[in-house]
């Protein structure tokens, strides 16, 4: 019975947890880079202050029902592969669907994301999507791979099981320090799954006009902003699972997400960003093949 | 018991009371009557008992110095498939021929042609066997002439030419044997070469083949062919594409089988066989006219029927003869269809039938059905006889079968694709004025559509035939 | 009995309907009645023989063999398959076919196609199997032309491909029947199995190459996509879902029946080399380069055909890999692609139907006028994403588990890069018909009639039940599994076992619909929306109206077209293709120039053949 109680409770607030994560985080990255900029920089929870603020807005333009939805896959999407992503003290869904599950189900935001703002009949956005859509498959492709090596060597799709085979041996087996190739590709390939800079080609506002949201306003906005802090920690923690050894409790676990962010935005606030092609080029360039690398590594039984 | 012999008189007889009769209506009704009978004879002879060859000999003189003829199974039944299409072809005739011509001439040498071809196909002697072989050259040289235009010239002459020295390769061959057997009957021949020096014999079957080859086609001698096929008026190119070179073929592979049965003649021209075939379908991709490409086609499934003959086993004979007759067959409809199609359009090139096959929506199906046919799609004829060959050439262990069997397989790739061109042509939207203009149907006329029926009811039903067609290729 | 009926049926259906086409010129009501009657027949028929599996029956005499026919497992699951597609083409094309515009053979040829099909999967033996799939090329060759005047041109180019696949099988038949003396699948399976190294790897070549070129595998694809494009959109939709299917029955049927797995294993050339590496590998390259192709059509059509293409290679790859997850995979895959991209082509032929294109750079914005088909192309592409909750998900989650866990990390790499591209492709299709500004031409169109839009709302049924309950087939795809001698996937009704992996789509699935809620919820919790024109909208201070083009679609992924446009467009298969076709007609010329025409040069072919005919003679003493 007890179980079943803490079920429920982990089922409700577990959102709640990851969307608080999210705004500290994106909080955090605001300060982080105005800091670089030598700017003050707005307050920690300025993200919580923004999703309040849109969701509070009058004006709701919508452009039809399509429109709407795709905002409720956007954040259904992120909030299912929540579930999956085993956490200290929480994994009871990772019974039911294996990594490969969550990396399909993280493509349900993008795809709503994509309906929506195809509907909204804008070109920025359009072009924004398009952008979109062929930065995921630049990123994708080394994401994926790593992972594929990493199945193949502890022999388990599953991602609890993942976890729990790194935490067996402290730090010396951590995916990272196993496989330094794969988690150094899967380190590049997060930054393109972040949207950080270089690869920061979809909303570029100086181009097209901040791309998918162009046509997007008060509570679409704010859904948006809903769905991108709780991605933060989504993705962090698939990173951090994969090649960090997830974490034994949740102090370990938000370090982690830390470090792991910081590490991101340095690299966030000191580049400019590539063309389309070349992000992509880039991607398949330096990541890919290191993967490549370490697979074949692991076929052929090293390290 | 009704002699054999009437298959050379009746037609013979008919020939010359035609010339007689020299009125068109005359000449059409006799000849028509003249096929019926003898497909009627050949049907009686079909049926009899032939386990044992029945010989008759002429004038009460006996061989060696008389004419020997002898009727069996095989004869029996390709006398039946010749006087049977000639009888269909003589049917189309009656409305494809233009009005004013002089038809009695043309049927006339029409039935002696079929005369020709039931004499090389019962005589037993050689000489005879020269002599209605030259009865069936020139009958063939006036026939292709008979349209009378400066291509059917050219063609008719570089046949003549080549067919004389055919001839010429013949006599020789006869020559030769006569010296060594002094006898012109085949049995006799037969005995005399066995025991003769074997250079000599060597030289004796290359000439009498290759003589007897460039009637039947066979690739290098087949040269004559594309020209004379393309150009006969389409009648007379399904008689000659559809018996009259499978018959010099048949006659030629026994007598290479009996009389010159010292040497291995099957060898050397079963490698000719594939080189016709992948030749002739060759060339036949690149046609441009209907009827060009067909002569070429038959020249790649001559080539097929002689290797399958010529793979020296029962099934392989066995499989030759049925593709043999499912080629009268596809290739008759494919012919006669050709001829109408040129009929209509006045035109020779396919390009200009576009649209034709929903124009005659009858004429289209029966040519659909003749080309598959000809490419062997199951439930058709042409399947039954493809894989007959096949599985002989693969069972008979001879050598180069294997080769054969891919070549045969390659050709059939070319055949569909240029036969499938036309039908496309024939289904594809009106581009060119001719076919426009004419609104409606333009089916063929009744006569020619039965005739065309009829070929098309073989190549349906042909595989029932499969168990009565006979292969034994003795004296 | 009701096997019998399975081939009797369409073979009556065909001969009568080709009558009635031949002697009525209209009456395409009476046509249309007495085709969905027929097919319908012939699903029941096909539902009822599920009782006859294992019986045989024999058809006529052959070449002193009987031919046989009968159910198994796996042809039960193709005969539903190919009969329930064809019944919803039918009912489809009850609203789809004009009068003007019909094809008077159209549903002749349909059923003489069933019956190819039906006769391929219903045959026991080699020989009954090598003509009905003669008899069903040339079949799909007439229902190909079914339609435009570029059909007849590309049908050409199926038929050749179809013709060398027949050959070929010609030849592997005969060869196996020499060698066996039997048309039977056992005794030439036991022939087989004492086959040297050499004369295995020639009898497999010669039984696969026609499936693989059957089923469009690289780089015997090239016929497939130009071929199905361009004939009516409801044929290109039955012909995409099952007809190049049959050539994956083939691999399954030749690869466990006949040649047996271990033939294949044994077909090897150190650990990283054997035939099943080959197979895969070709699977590979297959989800690969179409789908990329797909990514830079400019034509619905065409893109929906090399997808077609690109997803035969998931189920090659799975069947190839032989293990209870991967054959599970690629059968259920088999299925599911059938589902969804008849639902896409559906949808597309419904916008066809409206606006007269399927021209993805000249429409845009149907979802206002045809929501029910942009509804429908959403579940289709969701499925051909293979996104859950989706039929199309469990398929290709079977075979990358599969896959990764094999050990054969690159082509779970390949499937997953096809699976990117195929989101991609699609998300341009949906884009460029559906979404983004409304060209004012199409401001009345409107939704399709019933009888169009029931098969879309089945197949939207069907493709989201079986996602969510992929039990209800994967259970018969293990009793499959069990006669084709692979150990079978332990399923439940929600998906797969934890024993052989772990997944619950019915979580999966209630958890998307909870959390969708939520979404709802915080979607209400802001303020009332208003719904907008679409030429309100952000345009940097310009003003839109409709004399305004305002639109992105043209060039959709420009940056790929950068990158890799030339390669995809003008690949290497296609200039071998181009290659050999110029050889032919070389090699034809060289043929024809035989015939010089000149007496002079006849003459000298005469007397060399005597010389050259002596000396052969003489040599082969």
């Amino acid at each position: 019975m007890n179980s079943v109680i803490g079920l429920v409770v982990w089922i409700v607030f577990y959102p709640l947890i990851a969307f608080t994560v999210g705004v500290f985080l994106g909080g955090y990255g605001r300060k982080f880079t105005a800091r670089v900029q030598r700017r003050v920089g707005p307050s920690w929870i300025q993200p919580f202050f923004d999703v309040i603020k849109l969701m509070r807005k009058r004006t709701n333009i919508s452009h039809g029902y399509m429109h709407d939805i795709s905002l409720m896959m956007l954040v259904s999407g992120t909030m299912l592969s929540l579930y999956f992503i085993p956490v200290p003290g929480f994994h009871y869904f990772s019974q039911f669907g294996d990594f490969v599950v969550i990396i399909y189900l993280l493509l349900i935001p993008s795809l709503g994301m994509a309906l929506g703002v195809g509907e909204t009949a804008n070109p920025n956005g359009s072009i924004g999507i398009s952008r979109a859509l062929q930065m995921l498959f630049g990123y994708e492709v080394p994401f994926v791979l790593t992972f594929i090596g990493m199945a193949m060597l502890n022999g388990t799709t599953s991602m609890y099981e993942l976890v729990q085979i790194q935490q067996s041996g402290g730090i010396a087996t951590w995916g990272i320090v196993t496989h330094p190739l794969l988690g150094i590709a899967a380190l590049f390939a997060l930054q393109g799954m972040m949207n950080e800079k270089p690869f920061e080609v979809i909303i570029a506002p100086h181009e097209i006009a901040t791309g998918p949201m162009t046509e997007m306003g008060g509570k679409y906005m704010g859904m948006m902003f809903i769905q991108h802090l709780i991605n933060l920690f989504v993705e962090l923690t698939i990173y951090a699972n994969l090649f960090l050894g997830g974490a034994k409790n949740w102090f370990e676990l938000l370090f982690k997400l830390f470090v792991l962010f910081t590490l991101i935005l340095s690299v966030n606030s000191v580049f400019g960003r590539f063309r389309t092609d070349d992000a992509m080029r880039f991607m398949w360039k330096i990541p890919l093949p290191l993967a490549a690398i370490g697979v074949v590594g692991i076929m052929l039984g090293i390290g | 018991m009704v002699s054999p012999i009437l298959f050379i008189v009746v037609p013979l007889a008919a020939a010359f009371l035609t010339v007689l009769v020299n009125r068109n209506a005359g000449a059409r009704i006799l000849a028509l009557l003249t096929g019926f009978a003898l497909s009627a004879l050949a049907w009686f002879w079909f049926r009899a008992d032939l386990s044992t060859p029945v010989s008759v000999v002429i004038a009460g003189i006996a061989p060696p110095m008389g004419i020997q003829l002898s009727m069996d199974r095989l004869s029996a039944a390709l006398a039946l498939l010749i006087s049977v299409s000639g009888f269909l072809v003589i049917l189309y005739s009656q409305s494809y021929l233009k009005s004013e011509e002089a038809q009695s001439k043309h049927y006339a040498v029409l039935l002696l042609l079929m005369a020709a071809s039931f004499g090389i196909l019962l005589t037993r002697d050689l000489f005879n066997l020269f002599v209605f072989y030259e009865i069936l050259c020139i009958s063939s040289y006036i026939l292709v002439a008979s349209e009378e235009t400066k291509a059917s010239f050219e063609a008719s002459l570089k046949y003549l030419l080549l067919g004389s020295v055919g001839s010429l390769f013949m006599l020789v061959a006869i020559g030769l044997a006569y010296r060594v057997s002094g006898s012109l009957a085949m049995s006799d021949i037969a005995q005399a070469l066995g025991e003769a020096d074997l250079s000599y014999v060597m030289l004796t079957a290359a000439l009498f083949v290759l003589g007897m080859g460039i009637e039947a086609a066979i690739f290098p001698v087949n040269t004559w062919l594309p020209d004379a096929h393309s150009t006969a008026p389409s009648s007379i190119s399904a008689v000659l594409s559809g018996f009259v070179i499978e018959l010099a073929l048949i006659v030629l592979l026994r007598i290479s089988m009996t009389v010159f049965s010292s040497v291995n003649l099957m060898l050397p021209l079963r490698y000719m066989a594939l080189a016709g075939i992948l030749i002739g379908e060759l060339a036949a991709f690149g046609q441009t006219e209907l009827k060009r490409t067909l002569a070429y086609s038959s020249m790649g499934q001559v080539g097929l029927m002689l290797f399958a003959l010529t793979l020296g086993t029962e099934a392989g004979r066995q499989a030759g003869m049925a593709h043999l007759v499912m080629h009268t067959g596809a290739k008759s409809i494919l012919f006669l269809i050709a001829g109408y199609f040129i009929v209509r359009t006045g035109k020779r090139d396919i390009k200009s039938y576009s649209g034709l096959g929903r124009r005659m929506p009858l004429t289209g199906v029966f040519f659909v059905i003749g080309a598959l046919s000809l490419v062997g799609v199951p439930p058709l004829f042409g399947f039954f006889t493809k894989f007959k060959i096949l599985s002989a050439a693969a069972v008979s262990g001879a050598t180069g079968a294997w080769l054969g069997i891919a070549v045969i397989l390659l050709g059939t790739v070319l055949e569909a694709s240029y036969l499938f061109r036309v039908v496309r042509t024939l289904y594809s939207d009106p581009e060119t004025g001719n076919t426009r203009a004419v609104k409606g149907r333009m089916e063929m006329d009744v006569p020619a559509l039965i005739a065309v029926f009829g070929f098309t009811l073989l190549v349906i039903f042909g595989s029932f035939l499969l168990p009565l067609i006979p292969s034994g290729l003795a004296l | 009995m009701n096997t019998f009926l399975l081939l009797i049926f369409p073979l009556a259906g065909f001969l009568i309907a080709a009558l009635f086409s031949a002697f009525s010129k209209k009456g395409l009501v009476v046509g249309k009645t007495f085709a969905f009657l027929g097919f319908s027949a012939i699903v029941l028929v096909a539902i009822m023989a599920k009782s006859e599996i294992g019986s045989i029956i024999y058809g006529p005499m052959m070449f002193g063999w009987q031919l046989q026919f009968g159910l198994t497992a796996i042809s039960w699951y193709f005969a539903l398959m190919i009969s329930g597609i064809s019944w919803l083409t039918v009912v489809f094309s009850l609203g789809a076919l004009r009068e003007g515009g019909t094809y008077p053979m159209y549903y002749a040829w349909l059923f003489a196609k069933n019956l190819g099909m039906l006769g391929v999967i219903l045959s026991q033996d080699i020989l009954a199997f090598f003509i009905m799939w003669e008899f069903m090329s040339w079949t799909t060759y007439f229902l190909l032309q079914q339609g435009t005047k570029k059909a007849r041109s590309t049908a050409m180019g199926y038929l050749i491909y179809a013709i060398i696949a027949s050959m070929i099988l010609f030849a592997g038949i005969i060869f196996l029947h020499q060698a066996s003396g039997s048309f039977g699948f056992s005794e030439i399976a036991s022939t087989v199995a004492g086959f040297d190294m050499r004369t295995l790897i020639l009898a497999a070549v010669l039984l696969l190459a026609p499936m693989l070129i059957e089923s469009a595998a690289y780089p015997l694809h090239r016929w497939m996509a130009p071929a199905y494009s361009s004939a009516e959109t409801g044929i290109t939709a039955f012909l995409s879902a099952i007809s190049t299917r049959i050539g994956l029955y083939g691999v399954a049927i030749f690869l466990f029946t006949v040649l047996g797995f271990t033939a294949m294993k044994k077909l090897s050339a150190g650990h990283y080399f054997n035939l099943q590496v080959v197979i895969m590998t070709i699977g590979a390259f297959t989800m690969v380069v179409p789908t990329f192709t797909a990514l830079f059509q400019h034509d619905a059509k065409k893109l929906m055909a090399w997808h077609s293409v690109g997803q035969g290679g998931y189920m090659l790859v799975g069947l190839a890999t032989a293990t209870s997850l991967g054959v599970a995979g690629g059968l259920f895959h088999i299925f599911t692609y059938l589902t969804y991209v008849t639902l896409i082509l559906f949808c597309i032929a419904a916008v066809e139907y409206r606006t007269g294109t399927t021209n993805l750079n000249s429409l845009g914005g149907l979802i206002k006028k045809q929501p029910i088909a942009y509804v429908g192309l959403l579940f289709g592409i969701i499925g051909l994403a293979g996104i859950p909750p989706m039929n199309g998900f469990v398929s290709k989650w079977l075979i990358y588990r599969s896959l990764i866990l094999g050990g054969h990390p690159f082509l779970a790499l390949a499937a997953f890069i096809g699976t990117l591209g195929t989101i991609l492709s699609v998300y341009k299709l949906i884009h460029n018909i559906f979404l983004g500004q409304l060209p004012e031409r199409y401001n009345d169109v409107k939704e399709v009639g019933f009888f169009m839009q029931l098969p879309i709302w089945i197949l939207m049924l069907v493709v989201l039940g079986t996602g969510v309950f992929p039990g209800l087939i994967l259970g018969w795809v293990a009793k499959i599994q069990v006669s084709l001698g692979v150990e079978p996937l332990a399923v439940t009704l929600s998906g797969v076992q934890a024993s052989a992996g772990q997944l619950n789509m019915n979580v999966v699935s209630s958890v998307f619909g909870a959390t969708m809620l939520v979404a709802f919820i915080i979607f209400l919790i802001g303020g009332r929306r208003r719904i907008v024109g679409q030429y309100n909208n952000y345009a940097a201070g310009h003003f839109l109206d409709k004399t305004v083009k305002y639109n992105f679609n043209y060039n959709f992924y420009s940056a790929y077209e950068h990158i890799f446009g030339k390669r995809f467009l003008n690949p290497p298969v296609k200039r071998g293709e181009e290659g050999l076709v110029a050889l032919v007609e070389r090699a034809s010329d060289f043929a024809r120039r035989i015939y010089t025409g000149g007496l002079n040069t006849y003459l000298a072919y005469s007397l060399g053949a005597v010389i050259l005919m002596v000396v052969i003679l003489k040599g082969a003493i």
